[in-house]
């Protein structure tokens, strides 16, 4: 009897405070097999276990370094992730997967991503792999909010990011009294009009909450990009992963293998998401 | 054993006296563990038989789908102990059981299930004791009257996916085996062989039991007219009327969500990762951390009704309801949810 259910020990290698509720946490299977064999596209996700506590669906915010190790950014607001929270390097977690479709391959087109909070977080390993491998894209433009400057993510690689050949623009929310912020305040939809990648030529990723998401397809809608050519990754409650516990179901998808990255044109229209 | 898909031709035909049927049923036990209908007060339940006259085999739907065997309400898939570094250790307690005198419905049920079950990734619990099942299929002679398989195509009589069929005939009984494991069954019930009458009378039992349906339900128009009536009024009713307690997909046959929940011994040393049945309708299913996605009863009263009689045809490429009634039987709150579908459904799914 050989079940999908098993996860596989893995070492916390390091530990990187992204803001006050989020950690990323670098990881490798302890198993050398594994850990070399250990493959995944940006966008899906590990079924992750703290045994005791439970299991929960986090993606993968890497792309794959040198040494077989990978990332996964948690924001503690669960029981598994807040346990997460109090683990560090040397510590053991057990994963399983890699499920589920991630984002699509947009070499050769113009890459425009749309991100809300810890929505970034599956949308990391796309970056990575874009700033890498950067003459293989046209224009590449990450448009970025969170609800205050102290949600916003990753902002220790901005620089590098853009050094690379990334047009990034940031908007927060709201600033709290005393924060220091000198861009863009306002909900992600009011920073669209900065992205100068055109209908036609590109793949848009999109994730974040999903009423972010909703309004966010709606404005590029009226800016005429087609359905195919926008993804989004959607969240919902998961149990397996695998397409066996039903929970992730809404009309006749499951997020956990249909997804969690869909084409807006597969989800349009369908009942059970606010899209 | 029966292999769920394969097309299981009646390989050999007897006809049996009630005895043989009873004495069949206590001859299985040396396969496992026997489980078929019985009665326990005013319900006939689907429980282990101590011996073959136990059975009641009455063409009512039992309270609870066998389904409940396959896929356990409760099911422990892995251990780990922090003694041991939580080496996880796969739990399989898959054994070889005998289901005797499963509907139609639910052997329908079973195969939709194994679609379920048998996919990517499949589930080997259920997959295991569908290898190991010994399945005694007892065809409807009649219809209880929440009864609606003919319209679902999934019975009430049954063609495939037996390892023994059994049919009441006016006196007596005509037991065909599916699979080599039924013939050799078969081999050891006492009886004759059955003759071409003895077939044409099943056919004609099983024709009128299905004239007799008291309820129909368009079922191949059902999806899309389903689809354009996602914001029919009679949805803001049922809501008012639904109490959320998923009685209705503890019923069903065809309803798999589960939980998964680590329980913990008192040592703190043991994990015993467990599957717990979940039902849409409740309140904490699709719950996640900063909302609900269905945080509205009535989506989660129409994910049920939605999901049986629409989703699954685009998932599966059939429908999730097999047509045993058992939702409308024992829905506390007298919520009759196929009937709702077909009068949503208006002109569209007649």
């Amino acid at each position: 009897m050989s079940g999908p259910f098993v996860p596989e020990a893995a070492e916390i290698l390091g530990v990187c405070k992204e803001t006050y509720d989020t950690t990323t946490f670098t990881v490798a299977f302890k198993d050398a097999g594994k850990k070399k064999a250990f493959q995944w596209a940006p966008g899906q996700f590990n079924m992750v276990t703290l045994f005791g506590i439970g299991e929960a669906a986090i993606s993968i915010s890497s792309q794959k370094a040198g040494d077989g190790s990978f990332q996964h950014t948690v924001r503690a607001v669960g029981d598994v992730t807040q346990a997460l929270g109090r683990l560090g390097p040397g510590d053991s977690i057990w994963l399983r997967g890699p499920y589920g479709k991630g984002w699509p391959d947009a070499r050769g087109k113009d890459l425009l991503i749309i991100a809300g909070g810890i929505g970034l977080a599956p949308l990391r390993g796309v970056i990575q792999g874009a700033l890498e491998n950067r003459t293989d894209y046209g224009r590449f433009e990450l448009l970025y909010g969170a609800r205050t400057p102290a949600d916003l993510l990753y902002t220790t690689e901005f620089d590098d990011w853009v050094k690379r050949g990334l047009t990034l623009h940031l908007t927060v929310d709201g600033v709290p009294e005393g924060a220091a912020w000198d861009k863009h305040v306002g909900v992600v939809t009011t920073i669209m009009d900065q992205a100068t990648i055109k209908p036609g030529g590109g793949a848009v990723l999109v994730c974040g909450p999903e009423i972010m998401m909703k309004f966010v397809v709606k404005e590029l809608l009226a800016r005429k990009f087609a359905p195919g050519e926008i993804y989004v990754s959607l969240e919902r409650r998961m149990e397996c992963g695998v397409k066996v516990c039903g929970r992730c179901q809404f009309d006749a998808k499951f997020v956990c293998q249909d997804g969690p990255v869909f084409p807006y044109s597969e989800v349009q229209g369908r009942v059970g998401t606010i899209f | 054993m029966a292999s769920y898909g394969e097309k299981a031709e009646a390989i050999g035909r007897k006809v049996v006296p009630a005895s043989a049927v009873m004495d069949l049923a206590t001859s299985l036990r040396h396969i496992g563990p026997v489980f078929g209908p019985v009665s326990r007060g005013k319900a006939v339940v689907f429980d282990e038989l101590e011996s073959g006259a136990d059975l009641d085999l009455r063409s009512t739907p039992f309270t609870y789908s066998p389904k409940a065997l396959l896929h356990r309400p409760q099911q422990v898939v892995l251990t780990a102990k922090r003694s041991e570094g939580f080496r996880a250790r796969e739990v399989d307690d898959s054994a070889p059981l005998v289901l005797f005198g499963v509907r139609p419905c639910d052997v329908n049920a079973f195969r939709a299930l194994d679609q379920v079950f048998g996919g990517d990734y499949p589930n080997p619990h259920w997959v295991e004791r569908r290898k190991k099942m010994f399945l005694v299929a007892a065809n409807c002679v009649e219809m209880a009257d929440n009864c609606f398989c003919t319209s679902m195509g999934t019975g009430p009589g049954l063609e495939t996916g037996f390892d023994l069929l059994l049919t009441r005939l006016e006196s007596g009984w005509l037991a065909e085996a599916g699979t080599p494991a039924g013939k050799t069954a078969l081999d050891g019930m006492k009886g004759e062989p059955a003759r071409a009458e003895h077939i044409d009378a099943k056919a004609a039992l099983i024709q009128r039991a299905a004239q007799g349906a008291k309820r129909k339900l368009g079922a191949a128009a059902m999806p899309a007219a389903l689809r354009k009536n996602w914001t029919h009024a009679l949805w803001k009713q049922r809501k008012d009327e639904c109490l959320g307690c998923s009685g209705c997909t503890s019923v069903c046959p065809t309803c798999f969500c589960y939980d998964m929940v680590d329980v913990v011994d008192a040592k703190l040393d043991e994990v015993k990762r467990t599957l717990h049945w979940a039902g849409c309708p409740t309140v904490e299913f699709a719950r996640v951390h900063g909302g609900n996605f269905r945080a509205d009863r009535e989506d989660r009263f129409k994910q049920f009704a939605y999901h049986k009689l629409c989703f699954w045809q685009e998932e599966y490429g059939r429908l999730g309801c097999v047509g045993c009634g058992r939702c409308i039987t024992w829905c506390p709150a007298k919520i009759d949810m196929p009937a709702t579908c077909h009068e949503v459904a208006g002109g569209d799914a007649k």
